[in-house]
């Protein structure tokens, strides 16, 4: 979606166009929230920070001319900056401190050192690799539980199935994929399941 | 080999590029339709506020400071989050535990490379200083204990007189190590020692065990195999109470931990090592004569159990456990006496469905707890229990005051029997919203460790039963023992779908969709326990369907209530009654 679709539909409906908008990149962002996020944060912080992300966006897009601008990358900025603003305030509540450099925005790295960043970025694309081949809907339950730490009968709406089904799958699918990682010298640690 | 396997979890997933974020969106909803419903409504509703008021879309654009809202429930989960460090470690003991055991006895060839000669003139163990020593029995632990200075010298001493024998790099140690991190004024260096083979419980580890020690100073990294002599080391280190010692507490990351670990001057003061019996606490009010006796008896069982072992018969595996509690080395007891658990084709997912009581903290980080005398055998979320009246204690420090005060670990039975009545008679809905605010309680059972946990505490028994449709009849035994037998419905929610048949469990779920393949016989419409009246320890339990049928049950197949009974002779599983 370009912005000038979005206001092309804009003129037409401005709460067609939000909803548009919203479907098409809510998982986007959320993710992208959710990432930064995860260790600092709860569930409702997370949905608080990408309600904040689409409030904005809305807003913006009220107050420019249309363009041919990418939607896509402007709202993974906006959704990065708002995570990393949540990011500092709840982790300063907590006690923790960060370098002025942290907070670069448009970078959700932290600043580790580049070997230990590459070694991490392989060890991600291995795990994620090894969940997809698990095929779906697998895949999907085990990210969604493991991952986004969704409760079975949440996944089981999601993906369609029974939440015992799920509960059965999931259970096959970490063992596989356990067994998967052994094969390519990765321990799945037992305490974060 | 161990040391070069990687350790991950989805914790990884952090800080990945946008690229991986894009693609992992593509494939995932990361919530329900519910929420993101929710969500979108939330936006819009500040969109709306920010149209009245333009000017506040700068300020909340640059300030970054958003304010925290404290959220109760999450707060619960945060806080049993962080007991995780505890619970990797524990769980790693389960692990070390197992791979000790007989049946992962690793083959190892002894085709050593040319003989090294640590102990001698001019190699690595020579001047070196073993005055201070640390330690942790498992690989990536925050806490490190300190290893009292005679013993130390003493595992020095082992170490240098052993004969050594260099292995090649690809040598396979499938087992966790212990570590030592020894000082050497001020040259630290950090050995994993490894025992592959006999349990060292058994009589005859010495002989049918192989020592291995990783050396590694931070620039070389060597793996040797030790004699005879070399496992004296370890005996020390086995043998000693670890966790009375004074311990410092690292923190994450693990990395450098040769040189990190001596970075830590400040240590902490390990409360002295006490051991205890069921004397301690008073469980004569709960005389099992009515239901808050036999409730009260039950959920207190553990108080029974010091020391623990046994074997779990599973469908595809055999695994044998000791776990001394009266002790609590965090090592496992020489003297173990036998509660053997025998398991009729349990399979985790079942037990789920059972074990599960309604309201769990499943998801969302919450890795917890399945406590005991601050040990965890297995942790997950999904037995976790809430109740403001049903008292627990969800911090660390409280956790492992259990295993210095066992009245701090004592279940009430008429609160528990209030909290069963809700659970059973509430709506889901009012049920949740009750005990949404409630105080974690961190309960001794687990959903999938049936086997390991299951002598600690009638409460997952207890948890998912009627307890108001309790019957009771007196004058049963089993297995030589004096029993009560107890009949409760199971609650609807707890009825269907099980899949305990007679048939294996892949029967009971279609291959294609992983949906459950009903069988009337499935159907769980009551339970029936037979409880020693003595330690109110459920013997054995059966889940019956609604014409009398047992379609599932599980039992132990030894049992003895203290070091110099005899174990009973096998039983076989069948009906008792």
């Amino acid at each position: 979606m370009t912005d000038k679709e979005y206001h092309i539909l804009f003129n037409k409906s401005p709460r067609e166009a939000q909803d548009t908008l919203f479907e098409e990149y809510f998982s986007y962002v959320y993710t992208i929230v959710f990432n930064k996020l995860r260790s600092c944060a709860v569930k409702e912080d997370i949905e608080e920070c990408v309600s904040d992300v689409f409030a904005d966006v809305f807003e913006y897009f009220d107050n420019i001319s249309e363009g041919e601008s990418n939607i896509k990358e402007f709202i993974s900025t906006v959704a990065i900056r708002k995570a990393i603003n949540m990011f500092h305030s709840l982790s300063s509540r907590n006690g923790r401190t960060f370098s002025l450099e942290e907070s670069g925005a448009d970078s959700i790295t932290d600043s580790e050192n580049i070997a230990d960043n590459a070694e991490r970025a392989d060890l991600r694309r291995t795990l994620l690799r090894l969940v997809e081949e698990l095929g779906e809907p697998d895949s999907s339950i085990i990210i969604q539980k493991y991952y986004y730490g969704m409760k079975s009968n949440e996944i089981a709406k999601n993906v369609s199935l029974a939440p015992a089904a799920v509960r059965v799958r999931c259970s096959r699918a970490i063992k596989k994929l356990k067994d998967k990682l052994i094969d390519v010298n990765i321990t799945l640690k037992e305490a974060e399941l | 080999m161990k040391n070069s396997s990687k350790e991950i979890d989805f914790g990884i997933m952090e800080n990945a590029d946008i690229k991986e974020l894009a693609s992992l969106s593509e494939k995932v909803q990361p919530v329900s339709d519910d929420e993101k419903k929710k969500i979108l409504e939330m936006s819009r509703k500040k969109y709306d506020i920010r149209k009245k008021d333009n000017s506040e879309l700068h300020e909340e654009y640059v300030s970054g400071s958003e304010p925290y809202r404290p959220r109760t429930l999450w707060k619960v989960l945060s806080a049993a989050a962080a007991c995780t460090v505890l619970i990797g470690g524990i769980a790693g003991s389960v692990y070390l535990m197992k791979d000790r055991t007989p049946n992962n006895k690793n083959e190892h060839s002894s085709s050593a490379s040319e003989p090294a000669s640590l102990g001698e003139e001019g190699s690595i163990f020579d001047a070196v200083s073993w005055d201070r020593m640390r330690c942790t029995p498992f690989p990536d632990y925050a806490m490190i204990y300190e290893i009292p200075e005679d013993i130390a010298q003493k595992t020095g001493e082992a170490l240098k007189s052993g004969q050594w024998n260099e292995m090649p790099d690809d040598t396979k140690l499938d087992i966790s190590p212990v570590s030592l991190f020894i000082y050497n004024q001020g040259t630290p260096f950090r050995l994993d020692m490894y025992l592959i083979g006999e349990d060292y419980t058994s009589e005859g580890w010495l002989e049918n065990s192989d020592f291995y020690i990783m050396f590694d100073n931070g620039e070389m990294k060597k793996l040797f195999k030790g004699d005879n002599t070399a496992k004296k080391a370890f005996e020390l280190i086995y043998t000693l109470d670890i966790y009375s010692n004074n311990y410092i507490e690292v923190e994450e990351p693990f990395d450098d931990m040769i040189h990190k670990v001596w970075d830590y001057t400040e240590t902490y003061e390990s409360v002295p090592h006490m051991s205890y019996s069921a004397d301690e606490v008073d469980l004569t009010s709960y005389d099992m004569t009515d239901t808050e006796g036999i409730v009260g008896r039950m959920l207190n069982n553990f108080h029974y159990c010091d020391k623990i072992s046994g074997e779990l018969i599973a469908p595809d595996s055999i695994t044998s456990f000791q776990f001394d509690i009266s002790a609590d080395t965090g090592f496992w007891t020489q003297e173990p006496f036998h509660v053997n658990i025998i398991s009729n084709d349990i399979m985790d997912e079942n037990w789920y469905e059972i074990g599960e009581p309604y309201l769990s903290s499943n998801g969302y980080r919450s890795n917890i707890n399945y406590l005991f005398e601050g040990k965890a055998l297995y942790s997950n979320t999904d037995s976790a229990l809430y109740g403001e009246e049903f008292p627990g204690n969800t911090n660390m420090s409280g956790l492992r005051n259990y295993k210095f005060d066992r009245d701090s670990c004592y279940f009430k039975a008429d609160e528990f029997i209030e909290y069963n009545k809700d659970k059973t008679t509430l709506s889901e809905d009012d049920f949740e919203k009750k005990y949404k605010n409630s105080t974690i309680y961190n309960t001794l059972i687990r959903n999938d460790c049936v086997y390991k946990g299951a002598p600690f505490s009638a409460l997952s028994q207890l948890c998912s039963i009627d307890i108001s449709s309790m019957k009771v009849e007196d004058g049963k035994t089993y297995m030589g023992r004096e029993c009560l037998l107890l009949r409760a419905d199971i609650p609807d929610r707890y009825k269907a779908p099980l899949t305990y048949s007679q048939e294996s469990y892949s029967d009971g779920v279609h291959d294609e969709t992983g949906d459950f393949i009903y069988n009337p016989m499935s159907l769980v419409d009551y339970t029936e326990m037979l409880v020693d009246k003595e330690t109110g320890v459920v013997l054995k339990q059966l889940f019956l369907n609604e014409n009398g049928e047992a379609v599932f049950a599980t039992g132990y197949s030894e049992i003895a209530f203290n070091e110099n009974a005899k174990p009973l002779p096998d039983t076989e599983f069948t009906h008792p009654y």
